[in-house]
């Protein structure tokens, strides 16, 4: 069994890494994670993570310069179903659109757009960063040891929004509705890191890597 | 145990000497999340990464510079460093500093900015050095309380220290008597 994460240049991926590779030692799970750039290797993969830091337009410009990446990723998450996790960019990219430094096409495999955040109360800064608190909206697989309430961590100045708000799993309040979670099938996607959200962040890890949509 | 419960892993401050990839990854990473929180030792943006390796990397060749980095389950989330004067500065050369010191934010809340600071205290006082001096952001107000509630006295105030990328901020600059401090 084999667990990617792409490697399209956008950040540090050891952090995620090392996350997943926790969450399989600790689970007990018979499971490789694997950093590639390599689409035959994403084509394959038993389930795909996509992360991504910075801007929406930059990411999907990386992602496009790993010849037959894309292609790939829909083979592999659209064609044969294999579980995916988008995190921060890496779920934004999921969007129909990001509306950023112009208008960027994502995959539009979760109709919305990426929208800069645009908090009610002025005084509450942008980026969101730090720690807030999870609503969760759904009973998906992957909340299994979750509740109401946990804390993830987050650093973001855009947010997506669904054309189908049963495709927000869990969302954050920061001067109103912000989307934390989206999802939908085989999919899944955090704005916020769970890579750096200590437990929390592993349990939602290790629920994907036993998920069977 | 439940099945989604685990154990915790102690936090850590340690020396670092050299580096593991591995660290040096997490440690650009908590100093990315500082930087973008406003505690960026003098960036205001988060550098190439191969830049900011080459920092980190030349910290640990300078030999009047020790670097301490906390470790929160088991990965680097912070780090603190002691600056001691040139072998020739004999007529300060009681005084060391405190510089890069910083908590990613993910990882605060943890105890882990006061063992730090503890840690660098206790590596001066075994030095033998009397004052322990370092200044901040005036923005800062994590650092500002960490430092005024472990007795350290403000004894400056410098306006434009800092341009924060809108406007400049000013500076404080505290000290502390280390013969206060109880030798480990």
């Amino acid at each position: 069994m084999e667990t990617v994460i792409i490697d399209y240049g956008s950040g540090n991926l050891r952090s995620a890494a090392k996350a997943f590779e926790r969450s399989v030692s600790e689970a007990d799970l018979d499971m490789e994670i694997v950093v590639t750039r390599d689409p035959s290797r994403v084509r394959h993969a038993d389930r795909i993570v996509l992360p991504g830091v910075g801007a929406f337009k930059a990411c999907k410009s990386g992602l496009n310069a790993v010849r037959g990446m894309e292609e790939a990723l829909v083979d592999a998450v659209i064609e044969k179903g294999r579980p995916f996790f988008g995190i921060c960019v890496g779920m934004q990219l999921m969007a129909t659109r990001g509306i950023e430094y112009g208008v960027t096409e994502g995959f539009d495999w979760i109709a919305g757009d990426v929208v800069k955040l645009a908090p009610t109360d002025p005084s509450l800064k942008i980026p969101h960063m730090g720690w807030n608190e999870l609503s969760l909206q759904s009973t998906h697989p992957l909340f299994d040891g979750m509740e109401n309430g946990q804390h993830t961590y987050f650093v973001h100045s855009y947010q997506m929004t669904t054309a189908n708000p049963g495709h927000v799993l869990a969302r954050v309040e920061y001067g109103g509705d912000v989307t934390a979670i989206i999802g939908r099938d085989n999919m899944i996607g955090t704005q916020f890191h769970p890579e750096k959200s200590q437990e929390t962040g592993l349990t939602l890890i290790t629920n994907f890597l036993k998920w069977k949509p | 145990m439940s099945e989604n419960s685990r154990t915790i892993s102690q936090p850590v401050i340690e020396t670092i000497n050299e580096f593991e990839q591995s660290d040096l990854d997490d440690l650009c990473d908590a100093a990315d999340q500082a930087i973008i929180d406003g505690n960026g030792f003098g960036w205001l943006t988060p550098p190439r990464r191969a830049v900011q390796e080459a920092f980190w990397k030349g910290v640990l060749i300078v030999p009047v510079r020790e670097l301490y980095c906390a470790r929160f389950e088991g990965r680097i989330v912070g780090s603190g460093q002691l600056v001691k004067p040139f072998s020739n500065n004999e007529a300060s050369g009681h005084i060391a500093q405190v510089a890069t010191f910083f908590i990613a934010p993910y990882a605060r809340g943890h105890g882990l900015a006061i063992g730090l600071l503890a840690v660098i205290e206790q590596s001066a006082i075994a030095q033998d050095f009397k004052i322990l001096e370092v200044d901040v952001r005036e923005t800062q107000s994590a650092a500002i309380s960490l430092l005024e509630n472990n007795g350290y006295e403000r004894w400056a105030v410098k306006e434009k220290y800092a341009w924060n990328g809108v406007k400049f901020v000013d500076g404080y600059y505290y000290k502390k008597d280390l013969g206060m401090v109880e030798p480990a």
